[in-house]
């Protein structure tokens, strides 16, 4: 009898050791999952803003953007809200200008695009708007232009492409 | 250059241009031309809008005939979505009239449509042949089931030229649709983007669809397509071939 309770009072140790030891291996495997996942998702962060093709438009590291704009809406010269200086109305004289914004950090290379979250979580900024005479305008879409240049990606991707069409 | 549709604000359209400049990732000064497209919500509201970008498309072709002149850089290539099609029709058609853009030199590398919200009679007897006179290839991705352009047609009576209105096994129609082409010139492209839509209205792939991204990119960016991608030829009898991107692995 004694033999048996003690053998019993084993089995069930060892089931609490079991049980402790996969408890512990699943804990220490979600530190470890969760600790990988941040380092990817920084390493993909930086990634996306050291890697970007579009240098020409890019004001500096950290996701500013400039673009041009060019409208025939009737433009106010109030300081209203954006949307209600550039008005609805259509005339025939052209206004032109440049835009800067800020992209998110979080948009990185390889994640899915889903522009609804980019507009709504404003992942997307417009940080300055900036109206120039027509021949300025011109005078910087050339500059901008001329200093156009294919950079390495974009010269991958187009070299593998092209092979792929040779094939 | 980058044009969008129908109630698109001012605001909205420079984010709108920041995210497809950031998402398609080419090396290059982008442009946004922004009309007034944000007329009201409702019937009227649409018509005034179409006239609206109808009438825009002499000052279209004002800045791009600036550009053209002024900045002659290497290459232009305009991507207008839904009713922003109309003002780029509208556009190379005061351009077409133009002696300087009527020689058979090549001014304007790529014209792209998204979803083009032009009337698909215009567009077949006047506006491809008019864009193709100035630009060296014309490029239309357009989705089946594309409520917003149903919705136009209804207002319009009448047919729009993003309207696929077709699953790729559906070949009679594919060969209708491909009749906006002509056999044996490669300067007009078709693209059905269907089997990848996932968006609600099945209107705005342009804005959503990463497969139609990759797509665009690599046409832009290469003379010949790389024989290598998901997309599937759709040969008509007439000789004209009709493109179905397909999922990825």
């Amino acid at each position: 009898m004694a033999s048996g309770r003690v053998s019993g009072i084993v089995v069930r140790r060892k089931r609490i050791l079991i049980i402790g030891l996969v408890l512990f291996g699943l804990i220490g495997a979600s530190l470890i999952y969760i600790y990988f996942i941040q380092t990817s998702v920084a390493i993909r962060e930086a990634e996306s803003f050291l890697f970007r093709r579009p240098n020409v438009a890019r004001i500096d590291d950290e996701g500013q953007y400039r673009h041009f704009w060019v409208t025939n809406r009737a433009i106010s010269e109030d300081r209203a809200p954006l949307d209600e200086r550039f008005g609805r109305s259509r005339t025939t004289d052209l206004s032109y200008g440049i835009y800067e914004t800020s992209l998110s950090h979080s948009l990185s290379l390889g994640m899915l695009i889903n522009p609804t979250d980019w507009f709504q979580s404003e992942q997307i900024t417009v940080d300055a708007v900036e109206q120039l005479p027509g021949p300025d305008f011109l005078a910087e879409v050339r500059r901008m232009s001329m200093h156009r240049h294919v950079g390495l990606c974009s010269w991958c991707c187009t070299a593998i492409a092209s092979s792929f069409a040779a094939r | 250059m980058v044009l969008h549709g129908y109630r698109e604000q001012f605001r909205s359209a420079l984010k709108k241009t920041t995210f497809i400049a950031s998402v398609l990732d080419i090396n290059t000064p982008v442009i946004l031309f922004d009309w007034p497209g944000d007329q009201d919500t409702s019937l009227t509201g649409y018509r005034a809008a179409h006239d609206v970008a109808a009438a825009s498309g002499t000052e279209l072709a004002a800045l791009l005939t600036a550009l053209v002149r002024d900045v002659q850089p290497g290459r232009i290539s305009v991507v207008a979505n839904s009713m922003g099609a109309q003002v780029v029709v509208d556009a190379f058609s005061i351009l077409y009239e133009q002696a300087e853009f009527s020689d058979p030199e090549v001014e304007i590398m790529d014209v792209v449509l998204t979803a083009p919200d032009v009337d698909r009679d215009d567009f077949d007897a006047r506006f491809k042949e008019e864009i193709i006179a100035i630009a060296r290839r014309l490029i239309v991705y357009v989705s089946s089931n594309d409520r917003a352009l149903v919705a136009s047609r209804l207002i319009n009576r009448s047919r729009r030229a993003g309207e696929s209105s077709l699953g790729p096994e559906q070949l009679p129609e594919a060969e209708s649709i491909a009749d906006l082409m002509e056999a044996g010139s490669d300067r007009i492209t078709l693209v059905d983007v269907t089997p990848v839509n996932r968006t609600r209205n099945f209107h705005n792939f342009s804005l959503e669809v990463p497969e139609y991204y990759d797509d665009l990119f690599l046409r832009l960016t290469n003379d010949a397509y790389p024989k290598s991608r998901r997309v599937y030829p759709i040969r008509a009898s007439s000789g004209t071939v009709y493109w179905v991107l397909t999922r990825g692995r």
